[in-house]
């Protein structure tokens, strides 16, 4: 092949490129915005919110703020009927607003995520950098939590998903 | 120069993390393939190359008590019952299912053989997929966290 010939160090600029062809091709995000898909629903006992995107996926929220650089499919589930229902643009801006709040939001109880590619994180849960796949689940109530959750997640049927908290009176 | 640089910053990035108190329980399951590096307040600081997969739980530090014979301050861990069901395979699939009682719902909890089969009951898959009345607590675990 034509590339083959190429010095090593000439080739670095034109792997730069391909990256940021893919990138541009895939599309950019920040949060909610952009090359994203978006889907809300009302789980048993909460609210969530899955983002799936591929190219550039930036996210400022305190909580998982971080880019991605490849393929990204995050879901957010918050506890209660927090959010109003309808219209859905409203939904999205009361969850974001939600999750500004950051790692001291109490709402936000279950962070999912599947990144594919280059992925830096630099939010409050974690500073770092993957490159290959990552794939987390975590539940998280605030310390001074008192009462009792119940969280059932089977990633073959996410729409089955639970999650029911009661707090002591 | 580069390679130092990017060495005292993750270093920094770890001395800086590793003395903050947890803010919130956590229960986690993470998969790696590839490279991965990260410090952070939830798991520990670490350099991942290849696949690697780590579940745990972190419990956060209750308000300080007073220490019966010196008097002195203490924090200590807060009262908690679980039980949990964590199934992965491979980097795809998960299933993630949790009860957490904090506080004095977990003492009561604890202090019932039933209330805890009952738990864990409640968080085997078998049991969570059929019907809206397999998410309620059976009568032992229901009295438990009233």
């Amino acid at each position: 092949m034509w590339y083959q010939s190429m010095n090593p160090i000439a080739c670095i600029p034109l792997r730069v490129l391909l990256l940021v062809l893919t990138t541009v091709c895939g599309g950019c995000a920040v949060n909610r915005h952009g090359f994203v898909q978006v889907r809300t629903a009302n789980v048993p006992g909460g609210e969530s919110i899955r983002l799936r995107s591929f190219g550039l996926h930036l996210v400022t929220w305190e909580a998982d703020a971080g880019f991605t650089l490849g393929w990204s499919d995050r879901t957010y589930v918050f506890r209660g009927e927090t959010l109003p229902l309808e219209p859905s643009v409203g939904r999205g801006k009361s969850m974001e607003r939600t999750a500004l709040d950051g790692g001291g939001a109490s709402d936000l109880v279950v962070i999912l995520d599947r990144r594919v590619g280059l992925a830096i994180d630099t939010n409050a849960r974690r500073v770092g950098m993957t490159i290959g796949v990552r794939r987390s689940a975590s539940l998280r109530l605030p310390a001074n939590f008192e009462g009792t959750t119940l969280l059932l997640y089977d990633s073959n049927h996410p729409e089955e998903m639970r999650i029911r908290i009661k707090e002591a009176p | 120069m580069k390679k130092k640089f990017i060495v005292v910053a993750i270093v920094g990035c770890a001395v800086a993390t590793s003395g903050c108190t947890a803010t919130h329980l956590v229960y986690a399951q993470n998969s790696v393939l590839g490279v991965d590096v990260g410090v952070g307040k939830e798991g520990t600081g670490k350099m991942t190359l290849g696949f690697d997969r780590d579940t745990f739980t972190i419990v956060p530090l209750a308000e300080e008590v007073v220490d019966k014979e010196g008097g002195k301050r203490a924090k200590d861990a807060m009262s908690l019952a679980s039980t949990s069901y964590v199934k992965v395979d491979g980097l795809n699939e998960i299933i993630f299912n949790h009860f957490v009682a904090t506080g004095k719902s977990a003492e009561r909890v604890a202090a019932s053989r039933r209330a805890i089969e009952d738990a864990e009951a409640l968080v085997e898959p078998t049991t969570t997929t059929t019907s809206t009345t397999t998410t309620t607590e059976a009568g032992a675990l229901s009295r438990a966290v009233r």
